[in-house]
């Protein structure tokens, strides 16, 4: 199961809806994924525990000091599949293809 | 007959009259509604539940941290300090409306809101409305705000729980207030974000499009923010653990320490003075964290469960969503918002003191960022980076002047520590409390229609794309 964690800087509303489009997305696409959304002051916590992919707005990617091995997407919309869907979707098939749907 | 009165009664008192309860109850009905499994719908049950209680002990924190200094100032100086931020106004709600046994009000409040939206929707036809406001964690803060702060102004002093009647006019009015707002600033939203498909449903929509309107008469679109160099530690802004410490740091260190160490009670063989003023004010930080979890866990559950009714009632209403979502599109502009605004409400307070204001107003770190933020990307689609330095340090003097001016009638309450500071808060809202408070109940009655002529005007104005927009938007938010 690929682990995706949608980031906001206060963690309340944006990474919730964040992680509700995603997880149309995933669910859709048959990705088995589950989602968690935080705040930027918690991701730290977060990706240390195996997250592996994360979902941010651009303008906070520098702030995330992602680990190693984890994939941080930088969007613009967060609410475009347009956008975050094929992002993903490059990802999962480069690094998790056993997660794929039929 | 009269048993079967009395265990209702009792079930109304104990079950329904307890907010965590009825919230929890809200969302395993929604989720049974929705089709999903019993045990799916008794986590959402019980997340909602622990949600609601971890959100009580952020809340109950932060009183019993702030309201010794209040007092102390207060006796020392006559002067009461609040925090304008939306978690002080919406943790002043909260506790108050418990000490009179009305919290639980705030979720009827909601839920009326809530199916008055998907009403107005519905008829869209009549009633010009297009968007549904999905903001759970703001729904939850604006509902308590509003019943807390109408509640004191008309029936506060008996001490009497809120009148049924009170809460359905609340409710209608903060419903009517989502959907004419949301609705409201949907074009600019639009331009702001290049047609992605949502409105903002948060605390400064009317703000936004009065940012956005009279932006282009400040400067010129051309010069965006977005070319301009930021300082880099300004950065550290995007953590609100780090923004929040600070700021209460550098402000309520400051009032601490001229309250001086005799006035606290600490244990001088494990603290400096200094070392002590930083843990308490740290500990905002760390009641606002615990807040913040609480509300997270309830609201997610809460959210998924009205979104996924909305889905089921509704087919192509443009979703209302946090103010954040549009700072991608403009990365600059809210550390543009947060500077000239912080500078706009430093001025404000300057003059509070100097008038020897009976309220004196403390800065917090989410009415700064997230709302001079959000105004200022609005201000720079339209009117570039000048527009977007002068509207919030204008909207920074606004948020301090009209949270003061409510607070002048709210302040007594039991667990007053704040009040919203957000830009329709201190505009629209702190006037119509002024104004409830003046003439009664009538003055949010009044309210309802007349705010439902906002979208008649706008669909005038807009006749050839008004629904088309929603139809494209529409697609945008289902691909």
């Amino acid at each position: 199961m690929i682990k995706v964690l949608a980031v906001c800087g206060n963690g309340m509303g944006t990474s919730l809806v964040i992680k509700m489009k995603v997880k149309q997305f995933l669910d859709k696409q048959g990705i088995n994924a589950s989602m968690e959304s935080c705040s930027l002051g918690e991701a730290g916590g977060y990706m240390n525990q195996g997250v592996n992919i994360v979902l941010c707005s651009k303008n906070l990617v520098s702030n995330l000091h992602a680990p190693e091995g984890v994939h941080v997407i930088g969007l613009v919309n967060l609410m475009s599949a347009k956008e975050f869907g094929p992002q993903i979707m490059n990802v999962v098939n480069e690094h998790f293809p056993g997660e794929m749907g039929k | 007959m009269d048993v079967v009165l009395s265990i209702f009664m009792g079930f109304i008192n104990k079950f329904l009259g307890q907010p965590a309860l009825l919230l929890g109850t809200l969302t395993f009905v929604g989720y049974l509604l929705l089709g999903k499994k019993w045990y799916d719908s008794l986590a959402g049950f019980i997340k909602t539940y622990v949600g609601f209680k971890i959100l009580q002990v952020g809340t109950g924190g932060l009183v019993g941290t702030f309201k010794p200094i209040i007092t102390s100032l207060s006796d020392r100086y006559g002067i009461t300090a609040l925090v304008i931020d939306p978690y002080f106004g919406q943790t002043s709600a909260t506790e108050t409306l418990d000490h009179f046994s009305s919290l639980q009000f705030v979720g009827y409040v909601m839920l009326i809101a809530f199916l008055l939206n998907i009403v107005y929707v519905a008829l869209r036809k009549f009633t010009k409305i297009r968007t549904l406001f999905i903001t759970g964690h703001i729904m939850y803060q604006q509902s308590a705000v509003l019943l807390w702060a109408m509640y004191w102004v008309i029936q506060g002093t008996g001490g009497q729980p809120a009148s049924p009647f009170l809460v359905l006019v609340i409710g209608l009015l903060m419903g009517t207030y989502w959907s004419v707002m949301s609705n409201l600033v949907i074009e600019a939203t639009q331009e702001v974000t290049d047609g992605a498909g949502f409105t903002i449903g948060h605390q400064q929509m009317f703000g936004a499009w009065l940012a956005y309107k009279f932006a282009g008469k400040i400067g010129n679109r051309k010069h965006d923010v977005n070319h301009v160099e930021a300082p880099g530690f300004l950065s550290i802004l995007n953590d609100n653990v780090v923004a929040n410490t600070m700021l209460m740091t550098l402000f309520v260190g400051t009032i601490m320490v001229i309250l001086g160490k005799d006035s606290f009670n600490y244990d001088t063989n494990k603290y400096f003075f200094a070392t002590y003023v930083f843990e308490q004010t740290a500990l905002f930080a760390v009641y606002i964290a615990v807040l913040q979890q609480g509300v997270r866990m309830f609201v997610a559950e809460l959210t998924a469960s009205f979104k996924g009714i909305s889905d089921k009632l509704l087919k192509g209403s443009v979703p209302a969503v946090d103010c954040a979502v549009t700072f991608g599109f403009s990365p600059n502009a809210p550390t543009f918002g947060f500077m000239f605004g912080f500078f706009g409400q430093m001025i404000a307070i300057l003059t509070l003191i100097v008038l020897k204001s009976p309220v004196l107003i403390i800065a917090g770190f989410i009415c700064l960022f997230f709302d001079n933020g959000t105004l200022a990307v609005f201000a720079n689609k339209a009117g570039g980076r000048r527009a977007a330095a002068v509207i919030p340090f204008i909207a920074g003097l606004i948020q301090v002047f009209g949270s003061a001016l409510v607070l002048t009638v709210l302040k007594d309450g039991p667990a007053v520590i704040g009040w919203m500071g957000m830009f329709d808060w201190a505009t629209l809202w702190s006037g119509a409390v002024l104004l409830t408070d003046k003439l009664g109940i009538i003055v949010p009655i009044l309210m309802i229609p007349l705010l439902m002529i906002i979208p008649q005007f706008q669909y005038k104005h807009y006749k050839e794309t008004y629904f088309t927009t929603m139809r494209d938007t529409k697609l945008a938010a289902a691909e």
